[in-house]
């Protein structure tokens, strides 16, 4: 197959695609203001994110400037390969503990079968082993995550954890797993510097610390699960429509920001772009039928709620990318339900 | 006239500064030694005065102009201006169409959550673990203009040390970047901090993803790109704590060299690709040296911009 035909044929399959995607919005217009749609988009990296680590980056900045000046970084004696190792041995830093910890836990694989002696591998290969077995887990995180949903729900486990993030409270089986992994983490560089630790504390021996290393993770995990299940068994759980309708009636009442179109109204800098743009306003209206200076006036005399053809433009246009549109149907939505508007 | 008046202002200046040379120096030589940081200032000050000069006269337009010009005649820089014009507003309406683009339900929504802002610093520990590479690159720069990567153990006469104190050029360096290089301390203590926080920032960056399930579809590749992201900066953590070469150096590099060698049939080539052999010895500086400055930066970088330009097309994963 040439090089052209293949390219044809992305761009055909592309220009496809286009036009599915229009299809699907267009015959899915309804659904966007009150319902959760299919389609779950990212926030975009520019300009939100870069501007809350362009702030945060300032003020870290001046946390290494800070901890420069008043923490020297260690510069200790010369390496010296004919000196005797040192007593209590120095260690790595605290980010390859957990590796370290991972040599001094494991143990000498021996067994013995019908009398016959095997020993498999010594205590220094299964440390290391264990090492890239935690690596490979981790770096196959998002399928082992779907495989679970699997085991737990054979009909729709996999299909539910398809795209969508969540907070722990929804999964309490993948955060008591998170806490797991990070308990045992932290439990294997302690007990890596066990030498240092017995200094201090002659009562923790190897014998305790191993036994904690085994169980402590376990612990935390299960007391994890517990905690989540319950939060979520107590009524932390997704809102039906109707609550939804009432949290947000019940914001307007207290003017709390419990939406989130309100929340991105108030992100509004009031370049103008929308007002320019809007086709309603620039065929008709003048200073009177300004209808998204009338809407964040709280104004509605009906005039603007109603003469909004929702062609939205207006989020097309918006540098802060506020959802205008949804924030109309909304407000009609509630006003023909006789909630206060 | 005016010209003239200038030129007369110049070389009497220049007149006075010379008044305190004495006669046995060359008067040029002696001057620059003596005015250079007013020199650097001075310049400095006339390129400023210059371009408000420009700017007051409404000139800075045509002659911002007139060097864009310059340089596209030469170059056809249009061309890529053009393309990343045009790819940056295709990206930006896929992902923003204007018909139809779908509202996802927030956390506020979903939980009644009452207060979002302490989730913040959270979903900025990708940008700002970015950041710490940044001032790393531009330490490391400069640390990388005095630091000698000579391993070789020494004794204070510079022969192979036998008995006695051992030291080595490595470790001189650092001595001499903590005491005699100016601003050597306060570079070598950023760096340090800034690779601690780089290290923290990525563990917890990590957890983040994996508490929210970011890493779901359709992030699966950039998980698994950070997560050898993680395993980089692991690894440069301990080639670059290896280098000075003093005690903890070397306790970390014997363990490090433990666990190349006891990777199961290929221990003994592992121990000789990362650590030059299976004893710790100069070479283990310069193969550290050499994975610290080069290789680990070369493929660090390229996977963070990859990483990175997957976050840019596929955007955040709904922050609170």
């Amino acid at each position: 197959m040439s090089e052209d035909s293949a390219t044809e044929m992305i761009t055909e399959y592309q220009d496809e695609q286009i036009v599915l995607d229009t299809v699907n919005k267009l015959e899915h217009r309804e659904d966007h203001s009150v319902l959760e749609a299919d389609m779950v988009k990212g926030e975009p990296l520019y300009p939100h994110e870069l501007t809350r680590d362009a702030v945060l980056s300032m003020y870290i900045m001046a946390l290494f400037f800070y901890l420069s000046a008043f923490v020297p970084p260690p510069l200790h004696g010369a390496a010296d390969p004919t000196a005797g190792t040192a007593f209590p041995p120095p260690l790595p830093d605290w980010y390859l503990l957990w590796a370290f910890g991972c040599l001094k836990v494991a143990w000498d694989i021996e067994f013995t079968i019908f009398g016959y002696h095997f020993f498999l591998m010594t205590a220094k290969v299964w440390g290391t082993l264990v090492q890239g077995m935690i690596v490979g887990l981790v770096v196959a995180v998002p399928f082992i995550d779907r495989a679970i949903g699997f085991l737990i729900d054979p009909q729709y486990g996999d299909v539910v954890n398809r795209g969508h993030e969540r907070r722990p409270i929804e999964d309490p089986v993948r955060a008591a797993i998170g806490v797991y992994g990070i308990a045992m983490v932290i439990m294997l560089s302690i007990y890596s510097i066990n030498a240092n630790v017995a200094i201090y504390y002659p009562e923790i021996n190897t014998k305790v610390l191993s036994q904690v290393t085994l169980w402590g993770p376990l612990g935390c995990a299960f007391i994890t699960y517990l905690f989540l299940d319950r939060r979520r068994s107590e009524g932390a759980k997704p809102l039906t429509d109707e609550e939804r309708f009432a949290l947000y009636t019940d914001g307007i009442a207290d003017r709390r920001m419990q939406r989130i179109y309100e929340f991105k109204l108030n992100r509004c800098y009031q370049c103008g772009l929308c007002d320019d743009i809007c086709p309603v306003r620039d065929m008709e209206g003048e200073h009177e039928l300004n209808i998204i200076f009338n809407t964040f006036q709280n104004e509605h005399d009906g005039v603007a709620m109603w003469s909004c053809i929702t062609c939205g433009m207006c989020t097309a246009v918006c540098p802060q990318n506020i959802e205008y549109v949804d924030y109309v149907l909304e407000q009609r939505a509630l006003t023909t339900s006789g909630a206060m508007s | 006239m005016k010209f003239n008046r200038i030129v007369a202002a110049i070389i009497g200046c220049l007149v006075l500064l010379s008044l305190p040379v004495s006669a046995e120096t060359p008067i040029l030589e002696e001057l620059m030694r003596k005015y250079t940081f007013p020199l650097i200032f001075l310049s400095l000050a006339g390129a400023v005065a210059g371009v408000a000069y420009l700017y007051v006269t409404g000139l800075l337009p045509s002659a911002i102009f007139e060097s864009w010009k310059w340089v596209d005649e030469r170059f056809a820089l249009h061309r890529y201006f053009s393309l990343a014009k045009r790819e940056y507003y295709s990206v930006v309406y896929t992902l923003m169409p204007a018909t139809g683009r779908t509202m996802p339900q927030s956390h506020t929504e979903r939980y009644n959550v009452k207060a979002v802002w302490y989730w913040y610093p959270f979903y900025s520990l990708g940008g700002l673990s970015f950041f710490a590479y940044v001032v790393l690159t531009i330490t490391g720069i400069y640390l990388g203009f005095y630091y000698v990567p000579d391993g070789q153990f020494v004794n204070e006469n510079g022969e192979p040390c036998g008995t006695g104190t051992c030291t080595s050029g490595a470790y001189q360096s650092m001595e001499l970047i903590m005491t005699q290089v100016s601003f050597g301390y306060i570079i070598r203590a950023v760096h340090h901090w800034s690779a601690h926080f780089m290290v923290a920032s990525v563990f917890l960056h990590m957890m983040r993803v994996y508490f929210v399930g970011a890493y779901r579809n359709p992030r699966e590749i950039n998980w698994m790109l950070g997560s050898i992201l993680l395993m980089i900066t692991i690894f440069f953590g301990y080639t670059g704590y290896l280098l000075p070469w003093d005690e903890l150096g070397f306790a970390a590099g014997s363990i490090g060299l433990e666990m190349a060698t006891s990777i199961p049939a290929m221990g003994p080539l592992m121990a000789q690709i990362i650590f030059g052999g299976t004893q710790l010895t100069g070479d283990t500086i310069t193969r550290m040296y050499w994975l610290h400055i080069f290789v680990l930066p070369l493929i660090g970088t390229i996977l963070i911009i990859v990483h990175m330009a997957l976050v840019w097309i596929q955007g955040e994963a709904e922050p609170h």
